[in-house]
């Protein structure tokens, strides 16, 4: 097969990959799983049924001769990230109830996969396969969980931090490890049969191997981390030697007859588990592997993968026993598990349609079994849809279980009493953290007031084999420099992190579980939109029960000098409601400048909410101005010395939330000094 | 002792129960493996009628893709035949439906399908695929007989 049929494969994989991945997300399903489709779709069952001529000119026979071997390299790959993302300690240290639904999240399926080994060997297996064999195979692979699909879909709904969350991923990696060795085993005794090696050999050369791994290996790597830590970043000899250690360990097993995917697997394993160094070997591997290589693994599966293969009602009703038989196992199993060992009916379910994830670990699992024999084509492809289906109803699943409502609204917690002044700070930038935090203490500086740092994670921001790094508040590197500002004044703040599919949504959503009064947002010029007031703003604006201002530092000297311009409105009232609650913090000069229009009369305000009202007796300056152009005066006023203005939202001075960005905002342009722009909330 | 009756229950009964599973599989017999290549030696048209099949005169590879009892046999042909059959023992059995037909069969029997019968037969070496290719229900045309060694595995 010539160079130029290769490139062409490839790019054709990789489009379609990342097309179907992207419609499946649109569905609320994992990535992985359009990417997943898309190799099947390529395969003979869509395309080459539809075209025969196209499927037989892009993937002639001996295309996987050049395919294969790079997406073996991606599977190496990707299982060595998957090692890499184990958590030792979720395998150590667990509760009791952690242990025996974990087990059981094994066991039950395993046994119903080997049950229904007795009903499909006499059918789909032959003679040069052992009944042991089989059924061991057909166990394990009942009981595979995608560990990092279901981390990824735990991080998606904010549930990496609940019970239900610690404990999934518990039971996920001690399901992952199991599998991995009960595969490893099958295979070595599928060789041994097939007199590759003698079993003394291969029994032997695994513990020697293990051991040398556990106290000799990962000892030595641990001076990695200690190069990691004196270099402060992981340098291409650091990774190469990584590589090689992945390598070298994948070729000892594969020569000791137990597959090369479980050493590149205990690699990842042993390799330290420092957060900074894993995280940075994850970024370096991550996006190579997942974007280029597996979806050539996708698609080399699908290649393998002929839904033909499955024909007449008797191959279909034994498909249909195999999904359920592994929905039964695995979610039946594990739920009850849960379920007995103290969790609700509702996380218990969770759990189990969560374990019953399958994804690309079992097409993994499955393709090792083709290749050695133990399963044959068609109960491989009727496996490859009990994987493709189990995956596929997970997410709605566990929607219909767990509504994403219900986790966010538990995750919040209740609503706090009392009339402290709440403000739900949402940060999307790092620095801009400190300037917003000044203004949050400033506007809440009583103890008890709340201050709630948001960060929204957009979801097609998460990473793939390491979704939790996005989730713990505390580490949220977008909130590090507001925390640290707010440790080093003494405010206490609290973090909420977040993984988001709607972030204006999502922050609203926040924002009413915690009563807030006020969403303080920044602002920070995007790619495609000049104006202040649109996109997500203009959302929250639209739709908030609380008031929102958004603040424009331009400098960052104290607020001695506040203007308010007022031309009337209600959000004219609550810009001079939160300007005195800034004033009352130290001696600062407020300036009201009230802008009358010769003709026009100013709406009425709401029951003691007039600027006499909120004038009383503190002290402020008031200045009325007649013009037939308030947008005038109010930018030469702004130019004067003033360190910050607190403005209403005002169609007359073009700073109006508009969806598309339609305002002028000529004054946000133009005012020197830092300004915060003010929504009311209109009460009906 | 909750937790050590519920570990006891959810994972000691279950692992004694595929134990079991493997015992009794042990005597369950599954159906003999044909999957590979086989050679074929095609035996000479011997008949008064014409055979139904041309196919290269002395040998020609044809591959059976195996799935247990199911099978499909795929012939060597310029069209590459594929007949999707079943075994029920040491019998292979199957049938490609619809199939421009070579030989007299394409124009005494149109639309005939092209079946397949074998018996995996031990010569006390190894075994042999032995049987005859013929159009479904078409007189007008001989059967094609064969005997075939297997030439690799799957």
């Amino acid at each position: 097969m010539s160079l130029l049929t290769l490139m062409l494969q490839i790019a054709v994989i990789l489009a379609t990959a990342r097309l179907a991945g992207l419609l499946f997300r649109r569905m609320g399903q994992p990535q992985v799983m359009g990417e997943m489709v898309a190799g099947f779709l390529l395969g003979p069952s869509l395309l080459g049924w539809l075209s025969p001529d196209l499927s037989s000119r892009l993937f002639p026979p001996g295309s996987l001769a050049s395919l294969g071997p790079l997406s073996q390299v991606g599977v190496l790959l990707f299982m060595f990230l998957v090692g890499l993302e184990l958590d030792p300690r979720l395998l150590r240290n667990r509760g009791r109830a952690a242990v025996v639904t974990s087990h059981a999240s094994i066991v039950v399926p395993f046994l119903l996969g080997s049950l229904l080994a007795l009903y499909l060997y006499p059918q789909l297996s032959d003679r040069s396969v052992r009944f042991d064999e089989f059924a061991l195979f057909m166990g394990a692979a009942m009981s595979v969980t995608a560990f990092p699909v279901l981390a990824r879909i735990l991080a998606e709904r904010n549930l990496l931090r609940t019970r239900l969350g610690a404990m999934t991923i518990a039971c996920a990696a001690v399901d992952d490890v199991t599998a991995w060795v009960i595969l490893a085993g099958v295979v070595a005794l599928a060789r041994v049969d097939a007199g590759d090696q003698p079993l003394g050999f291969t029994l032997a050369g695994s513990a020697a191997y293990v051991l040398f791994m556990v106290y000799g290996a990962r000892p030595a790597l641990r001076r990695l981390e200690a190069y990691y830590h004196s270099r402060g970043r992981l340098t291409q000899d650091m990774l190469a030697l990584a590589l090689v250690a992945l390598t070298l360990s994948a070729y000892t097993t594969e020569w000791l007859g137990i597959h090369a995917l479980f050493g590149a697997f205990v690699a990842g394993a042993i390799m330290p588990k420092d957060p900074g160094f894993v995280h940075e070997l994850n970024e370096k591997l991550q996006d190579v592997t997942v974007v280029f290589l597996l979806p050539l693994f996708f698609a080399v599966t699908g290649l393998r993968t002929s839904i033909g293969l499955v024909s007449g009602a008797e191959m279909w009703i034994d498909c249909g026993l195999i999904v359920v038989v592994a929905v039964v196992g695995k979610l039946g199993g594990s739920a009850l598990a849960a379920r007995l060992t103290g969790l609700s009916w509702r996380e218990a379910g969770a759990l189990g349609a969560l374990m019953n994830t399958r994804g690309l670990i079992q097409l993994v699992f499955l393709t090792v079994g083709l290749e050695i024999g133990i399963i044959s084509p068609a109960l491989f492809t009727m496996m490859v849809l009990m994987a493709l289906v189990t995956t596929f109803m997970t997410s709605p699943l566990l929607e219909w279980i767990y509504p994403a409502r219900l986790i966010r609204q538990e995750a919040l917690g209740v609503l706090e009493d009392g009339k402290a002044f709440t403000v739900i700070v949402p940060v999307a930038l790092p620095s801009a953290g400190p300037e917003l935090l000044r203004m949050a203490s400033s506007l809440a500086p009583s103890p008890r007031d709340r201050i709630y740092a948001l960060h929204l994670v957009p979801a097609a921001d998460q990473s793939m084999l390491d979704p939790g790094r996005f989730t713990r508040p505390a580490d949220s590197e977008t909130l590090q420099p507001l925390l640290a500002a707010a440790e080093d004044q003494g405010t206490s703040v609290r973090p909420l992190t977040f993984v988001s599919q709607n972030v204006g949504r999502d922050i609203l959503e926040v924002s009413r579980a915690k009563g807030a009064d006020l969403i303080l947002m920044g602002w920070h010029k995007p790619v495609l939109r000049q104006s202040i007031l649109s996109g997500t703003i203009y959302g929250v604006m639209s739709e908030a029960r609380a008031d929102v201002a958004v603040y424009l530092p331009r400098h960052f000297r104290p607020w001695r000098r506040i203007l308010v311009p007022y031309l009337g409105s209600v959000h004219d009232l609550g810009a001079l409601e939160l300007a005195k609650r800034l004033a009352a913090q130290g001696e600062t000069e407020l300036a009201v400048l009230h802008v009358v229009r010769p003709t026009a009369l100013p709406p009425p305000a709401p029951p003691g909410l007039s600027l006499e009202d909120l004038a009383g007796s503190s002290g402020l300056s008031i200045r009325m101005v007649m013009s037939q152009d308030p947008l005038d005066v109010v930018v030469e006023e702004a130019r004067q010395s003033y360190d910050l203005v607190v403005i209403g939202v005002s169609e007359a001075l073009g700073l109006q939330p508009t969806l598309l960005g339609a305002g002028h905002e000529r004054l946000a342009r133009e005012c020197p000094a830092s300004m915060l722009i003010v929504h009311k909330r209109v009460t009906t | 002792m909750k937790a050590i009756l519920l570990y006891l229950v959810l994972v000691g009964l279950p692992v004694l129960g595929v134990v079991g599973i493997l015992r009794l599989g042990s005597r369950l017999e599954a159906p003999p493996d044909i999957g590979g290549t086989w050679r074929a030696a095609f035996a000479p048209a011997a008949q008064l009628v014409p055979p139904c099949v041309e196919l290269p005169p002395d040998a020609a590879a044809f591959d059976v893709a195996q799935s247990g009892v199911h099978a499909s046999v795929t012939l060597n042909d310029a069209s590459r035949t594929r007949l999707d059959g079943k075994l029920r023992g040491m019998h292979l059995w199957g049938r490609a439906e619809n199939l421009p037909l070579l030989g007299t069969a394409r124009t005494a029997c149109p639309g005939a399908p092209l079946e397949l019968a074998a018996d995996l037969v031990w010569d006390g070496r190894e075994s042999h695929l032995v049987g005859n290719l013929w159009a479904g229900g078409c007189a007008a045309c001989a059967p094609v007989s064969f005997r075939a060694e297997r030439v690799s595995g799957r």
